[in-house]
This record gives C-alpha cells, structure tokens and sequence, in this order.
C-alpha cells in the first residue's frame, strides 16, 4: 500500500532531523505525505496503477537522510540541547536516588556475608609475616547492639627481634556486624580496644570495613609456650572476652 | 560548484513562483516543471529545506488551509521583505548572466 511506503519514507526523513520538536515532526510528516498523495494521484491520473504511481513518487522525492540533513541544518538547536540537558539531569537524579538504595542492598549483603560458615583468609595483606601456626574458628559474642567473631588466629615470629622485644605474636582476625542485617555497621574503632591478658596491643591492628561489618586483626606479643590466651574488649558497658588456646608446635 | 548554484537558483525560482500566488510544496514543484518544460530537474523533497531556509529568513511566510477533500495543506507566501529579496537577486542573477555570456562570447 502507498500509504504505507509514504509514511516510511517521511519517517526515515524525520530520523535525520535530530532537532525537530515533536510538533515539528508531526507538521514536517504531515506536509511530506500530502507532497507524495499529490504526485501519486497526477501520475495515477495519467493512467500509472496505484503501486506503481506510489513507488515513483517516492522516487522523485530523493534521498531521506539528504532531505533530512538539509532540513535538520534549518531548525533552531536549541530545543535539541534543552531535551539532551533534561534527559542528562534526569539520568542524574535517578542514579542519586538509587545510588543510597544501591549502596543499602550491598550493607545487606555484606553484613550477610560475614555470617557465613567460613570467612576467606586469602588476602595477602591480612597475613602477618613470619606464621608457623594459624588456626580457623568460629567464636562470636553479642557486643551490644553488634556481634563480635573471631574467625582465625596466627602465631608468628618476627624475623629481627631486638633483646628487649618479644620475638613471638599472637594475631586474633576478628569482625563486628550488627546484629540486625538491615542496620549499618557502626564503625567502633574496636582494634584498638582489643587487650590480650589485659595488655594493648602493641602495634594496634588494621583492617578495613564496609557498610556492612567492620573486619581487622590485633597482634599482641606472647611468651613461648603459653597455652591459652584471653582476649577482651570494653566499650560502653559492652564486654567481649574470649580464651584462645595455642598450639606451639610448629615453633621454629 | 555545480550543486551549490543550483540551490541558490533554486531559491530565487521559488521566490519568483510564489510572487505570482501563494503555492504548497507540490504545486511549486508541478509549475516548475511546466514552466521550464522538464529541463529543470531536482529531488522534490529538497524543496522543503529551501523553503525552510526562505522562512527562517523572513522571506516567506506558511500558513494552513483545508483542501476540499479535508486534506491540511501548507502553503507559503511571499512577504514584502521577499519581494525585495526577488527584485535584488533578480538584478544580481541578470548581471552574472551577462557576465557569463561576455565571457563566453569572446573568441
């Protein structure tokens, strides 16, 4: 049908015409298919089938993207730039929006994730140097309106002691999540209140954190051969205290 | 070259078709043809372009009526400023037309 074949040829017109306003499309459109019906019934007039005197008339009209350009060059771009500014602000305005919701989901997550059976212990920056023995374990207390788990403990030896310092660490890899895996995790600065049969760490710790938990380890000196040590941690009417037992079997 | 004048003469043929009456984008097309008897040859969409061009130069000026079938048909007019613009590039076009036809009637 011509009708058909008009309004293709007036849209692929249009599709060059970047500038044009939505009523300036309608009007540009409206005035392209009124050319093609008028030459389509003069040359149906002189006899042509109705396909045929369609499909010339669509020929005459030359080439669309030439049309287009042509016509684009004569419109004003001021419209062109205000629909691309509107359209940039609002792209902005939904990524600042969803960008809280985002960042919320991924706490979720997060705090989820270090509730797991086992935490990974493959980051080379975690490790201390100089380990002889590590152990994995699963021990968690309630520290106020958060939990507390220690989930890996390290013996190591440093590699240049001086005759003052002890040449033996005890490192304790520790997390806090809230309890409520819908809440943030605070951030409590709990590394450098972790104390090792009552004595500060000397060195304090590292770690880092996310929305989710607070993740970092604590290295306290110990003598050769001590059996168990007793971490505690107080802050705000909160108490964390937790017995780690070693095992000096693999000192070198 | 050849393009650019023919867009330029085309304009000022458009400007002498419309001082004659108001004229929609077919019917220019339709009078051109019969006025040169086919020799004068374009792409009938690229007439649309040009009369924008003559528009936003205040040349002309559009407006809409109703065909008698119903159909909205645009139509351009000429303004007093286009008149003014036809007697100039009228003037100008028969000067370059002498020009060209001194220089090509030497040896």
């Amino acid at each position: 049908m011509p009708m058909k074949q008009f309004q293709r040829f007036s849209e692929r017109v249009i599709e060059y015409i970047p500038r044009a306003t939505l009523s300036e499309q309608e009007e540009i459109t409206q005035e392209l298919l009124n050319h093609l019906e008028d030459h389509k019934e003069l040359l149906m007039e002189y006899g042509m089938s109705e396909k045929e005197a369609g499909q010339q008339a669509v020929d005459c009209m030359g080439d669309p993207s030439e049309i287009g350009w042509a016509w684009n060059n004569q419109l004003s771009p001021f419209w062109l730039w205000v629909k691309r500014i509107s359209q940039t602000l609002c792209l902005t305005l939904v990524l600042f929006m969803l960008w809280p919701l985002g960042y919320y989901v991924f706490s979720v997550y997060e705090s989820l994730s270090v509730r797991g059976s086992e935490l990974p212990f493959s980051y080379t920056s975690d490790r201390t140097p100089g380990i002889f023995w590590e152990q994995e374990m699963d021990i968690r207390q309630e520290f106020g309106q958060h939990i507390i788990r220690v989930y890996h403990v390290t013996l190591s030896e440093i590699s240049q002691p001086t005759a003052e310092s002890c040449p033996y660490f005890v490192t304790a890899y520790m997390v806090s999540y809230p309890k409520n895996p819908l809440h943030y995790a605070l951030n409590l600065n709990l590394f450098s209140k972790v104390r090792c049969d009552g004595k500060e760490s000397p060195s304090g710790g590292g770690g880092g954190s996310g929305p989710g938990y607070t993740k970092w380890r604590s290295s306290f000196p110990v003598e050769q051969g001590t059996d168990i040590v007793h971490l505690t941690l107080d802050q705000h009417n909160n108490h964390f205290s937790v017995e780690i037992p070693l095992d000096w079997g693999g000192v070198p | 070259m050849r393009q650019k004048h023919a867009m330029e003469h085309t304009s000022l043929v458009v400007l002498h078709l419309l001082s004659c009456e108001d004229m929609y984008g077919y019917q220019m097309i339709a009078e051109l043809e019969k006025k040169f008897d086919h020799t004068f040859s374009m792409k009938e969409g690229t007439l649309y372009p040009i009369l924008k061009a003559l528009e936003n130069d205040g040349a002309v000026e559009s407006y809409q009526q109703e065909t008698p079938n119903g159909r909205i048909r645009k139509y351009y007019h000429l303004t007093q400023y286009g008149k003014k613009q036809l007697a100039e590039e009228t003037e100008h076009w028969r000067t370059y037309e002498r020009a060209i036809n001194a220089v090509l009637s030497m040896g």
